[in-house]
């Protein structure tokens, strides 16, 4: 699965990134799972899902799950405001949202500015991690949506 | 020519045709002198035939090119439509399914079909033999080459219409075409000339015959005999008007006198077999009539792929969700002509939605059509006398359910068949009508469509299926004493009920009962059976209308909207709070003297109501899973509809007590709750 992360990150020695906000920390995703990214929309909550799972929700009459991603990442929660967003990704055919608290921006970084992560990084367990990018003075957290999606684990038993 | 992307038409097409054959045939057999059947026969034999050609397929085109010689012959009454005759063209329709299925699943060889042309064959020949004894009826074969004497050859239905036309001052003429050295497209040229002709008068025949005509089958000549009130030479202009065309002759043709004599004594076995394929172009030669009634006859229909109407229906949906918002903004801004044109405009999404949702339904005439062939060929094999009585063919079915119902209903018609109605002897014994009836019936009850298995025959004696089912270590004797003779009936539907040996021992039911109850069950149906002894059965099954749109039923939760299939609500009730008892800690009431478990849905949902003690009645919907009964307390009931079921996705699959989930008119999404487990 990490190399197929890899694949998704590094193209042509650069990564295109689509980069968000959780919290004060800047994230990225790449590009390539981004497929669109939505103002908060109305979530119909999924009774005995797990809690990270924020519920599911109607894009264009098909029935998505979104993942609530503070919560998955066990960061402190807040209220949405104007720009909280829901970012449509795709992985392995399975098509989420995930919520951030804003997407600032679409940027590439060089691969080799990016650094495998350490264990914890702002108290983020590593698993959900691919790397941490230097991009100008700013660190980008790439996240591993394999992993957060959480296909290895059994649905509903993360209550 | 890539014939492959075309597969998919030519086998849909081709079975639709057998199917069509299939059932004129059988109409045949009880109307053997009505014409038009046998020009619908001839009709699809000839599509079948004209497809597989083109499609490389030779032997299926070779053998209903057979069948059309016999029907030819069959129409022109020289051959007449007895049980051999109808046997033979049953079983060149069932070796036509074979072939056609074999090349569904991409292997032509394998199925000889030599001996059951040549027996085709044989028969045209001998049934033609007869005709000899007066050769100036027959028609000379026509040799297809270029034409510079009038040789057209004329048949006596042809001669008939001919001198008709004179009658009424109407001339017949023959029409010879040579086009021009090297002209490219000889089949679009001759096709123009056939259009002429056409506006001109009648063309009643030509030779080649349209069909070879418009594969290029021929040399640089063509005959047409038309009937028209034009002057030759009008014909002849109009004609030398299309280009490339190099020569026309137009002949006026002689009262044909009949008969004409123009016989060539040949050798009977040649000439018969000529004959008819001689016979069979002429029939081709008005396409434009033969394409009129194909339309009136086919319907007007387009094949649509499912997954094309799933987005379909998906778009309508966010159609209605932009409409719903459109709303909103009218009333904001207070503008009469906006909340006018939004007011029409959900007018329309509506029936547009409703319309979507029934594009996906097909009548269950088309798994009920083949069925009375199969009824015939099993009451001649078992020496029954059988009336298939079929109706509701119309009511009409989601197509998933469609493709699955086929088997279930064969397995019934043939229990029904083989085990329930007598041999006619034995019901003359007892008194009854000798021919033995069995009905399939199909309607509409509520929400769900019921279909009948009915017969007239012995019945199923309960005693005997107790008796067996003891003796098989399904029940106890004890067990068998005390149980009620329509429960024992139902032993049937057990697994392990139904042997061979079964079959013969208990008079009647029980051939893979289990099965028919297992396939319906798995479509969310039911299955039951209703029987007297010596009067009949019934088997009764009840389908839901389809497996992707339920009508349910909406209620709120503490501000969440769920839905409750109504395929398992008994009823909704009203209660007190004080209504409620309890026995060892469970919730429960009293209901018509039943006592019936509570569940209250906000805790099995992971909410909190408000308490008991605020309110001044309680909503409890009743469900139902099987013989099991619960009252679900809900806040509020908002209403019954008809959903679209989508599934909530591999992420949140294995969720109990949700079903899947659906999108409401308004665009917002309501989780539609899984009975079974809520009961649990």
């Amino acid at each position: 699965m990490s190399e197929n992360m890899s694949e998704n990150y590094v193209s042509n020695g650069d990564t295109q990134l689509v980069v968000f906000k959780l919290g004060r920390e800047e994230y990225g995703v790449s590009i390539l799972q981004v497929q669109e990214i939505k103002r908060m929309i109305e979530i119909a909550r999924v009774p005995n899902s797990p809690s990270y799972i924020k519920g599911v929700v109607n894009l264009r009459g098909n029935i998505l799950p979104v993942i609530d991603l503070k919560k998955r990442l066990g960061l402190s929660l807040g209220e949405d405001t104007d720009d909280t967003r829901v970012i449509i990704v795709k992985i392995e055919e399975t098509v989420v949202g995930i919520i951030v608290d804003a997407v600032s921006e679409v940027t590439s970084i060089d691969s080799k500015s990016i650094e495998p992560p350490q264990t914890i990084v702002n108290g983020v367990n590593a698993q959900y991690l691919t790397g941490v990018g230097k991009h100008d003075d700013r660190l980008i957290i790439l996240l591993n949506l394999e992993a957060i999606v959480g296909f290895d684990q059994e649905p509903g038993k993360n209550n | 020519m890539d014939v492959n992307q075309y597969m998919g038409m030519f086998l849909e097409e081709s079975r639709e045709h057998l199917q069509a054959l299939n059932s004129c045939v059988l109409d045949l057999e009880n109307d053997p002198t009505n014409l038009s059947l046998l020009d619908e026969i001839f009709r699809s034999a000839h599509t079948i035939k004209g497809m597989s050609a083109t499609m490389g397929f030779t032997s299926v085109a070779e053998l209903t090119h057979e069948m059309e010689n016999i029907l030819d012959l069959l129409r022109k009454e020289k051959l007449k439509a007895d049980e051999a005759i109808l046997d033979i063209l049953f079983k060149c329709i069932d070796t036509l399914e074979q072939l056609v299925e074999a090349i569904a699943s991409g292997e032509e060889a394998g199925i000889d079909i030599k001996p059951l042309v040549e027996t085709l064959v044989r028969l045209a020949t001998g049934e033609t033999k007869p005709k000899e004894a007066k050769p100036k009826e027959k028609e000379t074969p026509k040799v297809i080459d270029d034409a510079k004497t009038s040789n057209m050859i004329i048949d006596d239905t042809e001669a008939n219409v001919i001198n008709v036309a004179k009658s009424q001052g109407i001339c017949a003429y023959e029409v010879q075409v040579t086009l021009r050295e090297g002209c490219i497209l000889k089949s679009a040229r001759a096709y123009m000339v056939m259009n002429v002709l056409d506006e001109l008068g009648d063309v009643i025949k030509s030779v080649p015959s349209a069909d070879d005509l418009e594969k290029e089958n021929f040399a640089l000549s063509f005959s047409v005999v038309v009937l028209s009130d034009a002057e030759i030479e009008k014909i002849q202009s109009a004609i030398m008007s299309i280009s490339e065309v190099d020569a026309v002759t137009v002949l006026p043709l002689p009262e044909i006198e009949e008969p004409s004599v123009k016989e060539q004594p040949q050798s009977s076995v040649n000439e018969a077999v000529k004959t008819t394929q001689v016979a069979t172009p002429t029939v081709k030669a008005s396409p434009a009539a033969e394409h009129h009634d194909k339309k009136l006859k086919s319907g007007q229909s387009v094949r649509v792929d499912i997954d094309k109407l799933d987005s379909l229906l998906n778009l309508v949906g966010e159609l209605v969700i932009n409409k719903t918002r459109l709303e909103q903004i009218g009333l904001s801004h207070h503008l009469t002509d906006l909340t006018e044109t939004i007011e029409q405009m959900d007018r329309v999404t509506t029936d547009l939605q409703s319309v979507v949702m029934k594009v996906r339904m097909v009548p269950v005439g088309q798994v009920f059509n083949r069925f009375p062939r199969m009824v015939r060929d099993l009451s001649r094999d078992l020496n029954k006398e059988i009336n298939l009585i079929i109706q509701g063919e119309e009511t009409e079915l989601d197509r998933t359910v469609i493709d699955e119902i086929g088997d279930p209903l064969v397995h019934l018609l043939r229990n029904s068949i083989d085990h329930g109605v007598e041999h006619p002897a034995d019901r003359q014994a007892k008194g009854k009508n000798p021919i033995g009836e069995v009905r399939l019936i199909a309607r509409h009850e509520g929400n769900n469509v019921l279909i009948m298995v009915e017969d007239d025959g012995a019945g199923i004696n309960p005693d005997i299926i107790k008796a067996k089912s003891v003796e098989k270590g399904l029940i106890t004797q004890a067990e068998a004493d005390k149980m009620e003779n329509a429960d024992a009936v139902r032993l049937v539907f057990l697994p392990g009920f139904s042997t061979a040996q079964t079959v013969t021992d208990v008079s009647g039911r029980g051939v893979g009962m289990d099965v028919v109850k297992t396939k319906i069950e798995a479509l969310g149906g039911m299955v039951d059976v209703e029987t007297k002894v010596n009067q009949g059965s019934k088997f009764k099954i009840r389908l839901p209308l389809t497996l992707a749109i339920i009508q349910a039923l909406l209620v709120d939760v503490c501000q969440e909207i769920y839905a409750i299939p109504l395929g398992s609500i008994d009823s909704t009730i009203n209660i007190k709070p004080s209504d409620i008892k309890t026995i060892q800690d469970q919730e429960v009431i009293l209901l018509r003297g039943q006592i019936i478990p509570i569940v209250r849905l906000d805790k099995k949902l992971g909410v909190e109501s408000a308490s008991d003690e605020n309110k001044d009645e309680l909503f409890v919907v009743i469900v139902h899973m099987g013989e099991q009964k619960a009252g679900v307390i809900v806040d509020t009931l908002i209403g019954q509809q008809e959903i679209v079921i989508k599934s909530l996705g591999k992420l949140l699959a294995g969720i109990k007590v949700l079903a899947g989930a659906t999108i409401l008119g308004n665009g917002q999404v309501a989780l539609i709750l899984d009975v079974g487990t809520l009961m649990q």
